[in-house]
């Protein structure tokens, strides 16, 4: 072990960027679990009534249009919420 | 270790997260209000419309909510 280069538990340029790359990656990996987590309780609950013992296919579409709409809602609400901040932070200087 | 909160790439990281945790919020509470007549191929423009308006409004909930705690932190509560 080297305990000459001085600090020690001080990062490389080369490991800092690792690690920040590292991190976004399990960001997004934790928000898409997030999702899929919301998306299949907000559909099952939209879509399966009466829980029988296999899945009809009526409910199959639904689920499938129900996860699509989804994300299409997010995107609106995402869209929507920005130009809100934006605006916020306009009217705050 | 390099101190976190001056880090502006970390504080990129947690704003992300922020971000996103306040959009999930808004998106769950906004769909339950907006989808109650069921999904179709796709949003229809009432739908959108709906989201969009929620979305405001909810941040609005939350500029009042904070300013109404804030008076009451300072003692201004009626």
């Amino acid at each position: 072990m080297d305990y000459s280069s001085g600090q020690k538990s001080a990062l490389g340029a080369n490991e800092r960027a690792a690690l920040m790359s590292n991190i976004k990656q399990q960001l997004d990996v934790a928000h898409a679990q997030e999702l899929l987590q919301q998306v299949s309780e907000k559909c099952f609950k939209m879509c399966i009534q009466k829980p029988g013992s296999s899945l009809s296919s009526s409910d199959q579409k639904c689920l499938t249009y129900c996860m699509d709409r989804y994300f299409d809602a997010f995107n609106i609400v995402g869209r929507a919420y920005s130009q809100r901040l934006q605006k916020e932070l306009a009217n705050a200087r | 270790m390099d101190n976190m909160n001056n880090d502006p790439e970390m504080q990129q990281m947690l704003a992300r997260q922020e971000l996103f945790e306040n959009m999930s919020r808004i998106q769950k509470v906004c769909w339950d209000k907006c989808m109650t007549e069921g999904v179709d191929s796709y949003l229809s423009p009432k739908q959108e419309k709906c989201l969009e308006y929620c979305t405001d409004r909810f941040v609005d909930a939350i500029v009042i909510g904070t300013s109404r705690i804030n008076q009451r932190l300072s003692g201004g509560s009626r």
